[in-house]
């Protein structure tokens, strides 16, 4: 026979409150507050309270989650089309086989330039990284930084332009017309059958919105919801 | 044989990091950022036509209870109190699902701050069954989604050890405090009044309240009345009449707790289930409290 000895007795008993917890023995605990629940009611409010989160979403980042499309309409967002190789690693789709991620490289109507050397989305330390990127060496960490480093250093560009060129609109009272992006997303939809988020970036703010965005940061400037969404609430009491 | 089974406790806490409780921009930070978590409006007035004070405080009490038998961490319950008036500060609710919005919140506020976090089955065990872990997972998105997954909201808990540390305490009598201090924490969260105070705002007055109520003001002149007011509120930059106001309200709710107590210990035969319940009613040590 052996003897086992649980070292720490807020072990045990945490793991009596935890783990052995007595289902069937009630405590004064388990009691229903407020009556019987109306499952089938629970479940169209459960309904209706998604689509509104989702009606939201699709306002705030004019973006279709369903279908996963820009939205066509000139919104307060303008979304481009982007190579999956080019951008940085973090953001690219990967498949997870037990404990291992593998980048996952998408077979798509034009050849990727940058699709067959995308090694910084791979584990350097990943053992099985050579099965799948056979092809690739792996990047000095080095490298890898400075790669990652220039496509900061790139957002950061082109970040600056386009808010010149916002102000400048804003003097020269040019409206920016919406991107057409969406007939070239919905064509890429329909080839490759598999388009991700990541494969658009938001290219502009419109600068007439951009202030009603601040105010509402539930992204619904137009149409005042009844109940107002979460926003920072005045200092009180001071 | 003898197997000895060095098993650590499991509940693995990180060590206190010096690093993050003697560096005063994280206190500032916290003081900076707080109110962004805090219910944008008093609900009952404004958003909900269903719901009462009174069963805002039946779903605390019973929230607190759950914590209490699960040993869970202290921060959950202030935690989950927060996400739950965010939610009916946005979201008008009907009664019967509040004690499902009580569950969610506990599932998220367990998820966030536990190694070993509270599972939906339990949770709906704690509710008689009445709600299905299946619609627990679903209304679990539904809460996530109107907080727009801001879930690190900051507590009172977080400004605890912020204030000890600055205040002339005795070695010996910290662990107290500290004990009585999440005590009234918590009592606080029960109370609607305190929903709208700045998470600061109630950990000093919480701190304060602890050390009066233990009577630390014998030796040391800088714990005693106005001189310990002024001191806590500088530390969290807080206004000294709204800071008494609160602490006063803090043993005033304190009061009435245990004038309950007692009314239920005396009204009820003194079998040993009732007094369990009784018990569990109020938080652990407030009887214990000294006025």
């Amino acid at each position: 026979m052996s003897n086992v000895h649980l070292s720490s007795a807020s072990a045990l008993e945490r793991l009596a409150a935890r783990r052995t917890f007595p289902l069937h023995a009630r405590t004064g605990v388990c009691r229903n507050l407020f009556g019987p629940v109306d499952h089938e009611e629970l479940s169209r409010e459960l309904k209706s309270k998604l689509r509104e989160i989702s009606e939201d979403d699709q306002r705030r980042w004019d973006y279709n989650f369903q279908t996963d499309t820009p939205l066509d309409g000139p919104g307060r967002l303008q979304w481009e089309e982007v190579e999956g190789g080019s951008v940085p690693a973090f953001y690219r789709e990967t498949l997870q086989v037990g404990r291992c991620r593998f980048p996952v490289l998408l077979v798509r109507s034009k050849p990727a330039l940058g699709g067959m050397d995308t090694p910084a989305g791979v584990n350097p330390r990943d053992p099985h990284q050579e099965l799948v990127v056979s092809a690739s060496s792996s990047p000095s960490p080095q490298g890898k930084t400075a790669a990652l480093e220039s496509t900061i250093a790139g957002g950061k560009e082109r970040l600056n332009q386009e808010n010149r060129s916002d102000q400048l609109n804003n003097y020269s009272g040019i409206t920016i017309k919406p991107a057409p992006c969406a007939p070239a997303a919905l064509k890429r939809v329909s080839s490759s059958s598999a388009a991700h988020i990541t494969d658009f970036f938001v290219k502009r703010k419109r600068p007439g919105d951009s202030k009603a965005a601040c105010d509402h940061p539930g992204g619904c400037p137009a149409s005042a919801p009844a109940v107002p969404a979460e926003q920072t609430p005045r200092k009180r009491l001071r | 044989m003898e197997l000895l089974c060095c098993e650590v406790d499991p509940m693995r806490r990180a060590l206190p990091d010096p690093n993050l409780l003697y560096d005063d921009r994280v206190l500032h930070n916290l003081l900076t950022i707080e109110e962004r978590y805090l219910p944008q409006c008093s609900y009952f007035k404004c958003v909900q036509k269903d719901i009462q004070p009174f069963m805002r405080r039946m779903v605390a009490t019973w929230m607190l209870e759950v914590c209490e038998e699960q040993k869970c961490e202290e921060e959950v319950f202030p935690l989950a109190m927060n996400y739950l008036d965010r939610f009916l500060a946005v979201v008008p609710t009907r009664k019967c699902h509040l004690q499902l919005l009580g569950a969610v919140c506990m599932f998220l506020a367990s998820k966030l701050k536990e190694t070993i976090p509270l599972t939906a089955e339990k949770l709906c065990i704690y509710t008689d069954n009445s709600i299905k872990p299946q619609e627990l997972l679903e209304w679990e998105l539904v809460v996530l989604g109107k907080l727009k997954w801001n879930l690190a909201a900051v507590t009172p808990h977080d400004f605890i050890e912020h204030i000890l540390r600055k205040l002339p305490l005795p070695k010996d009598k910290l662990l107290l405090i500290r004990k009585h201090a999440q005590t009234f924490i918590a009592l606080c969260a029960t109370d609607f009044n305190f929903a709208m105070y700045p998470p600061s705002m109630i950990a000093t007055g919480s701190v304060g309240a602890a050390i009066c109520g233990l009577q630390l003001d014998d030796g040391e002149s800088s714990l005693s009345g106005d001189s310990l007011t002024e001191l806590l509120a500088k530390i969290t930059n807080t206004d000294v009449d709204c800071l008494k106001a609160c602490q006063e309200q803090i043993e005033s709710v304190l009061v009435s707790n245990l004038r309950q107590v007692q009314q239920q210990q005396q009204q009820s035969n003194p079998s040993k289930m009732v007094d369990e319940l009784d018990q569990a009613s109020t938080p652990t040590d407030v009887r214990d409290i000294n006025l």
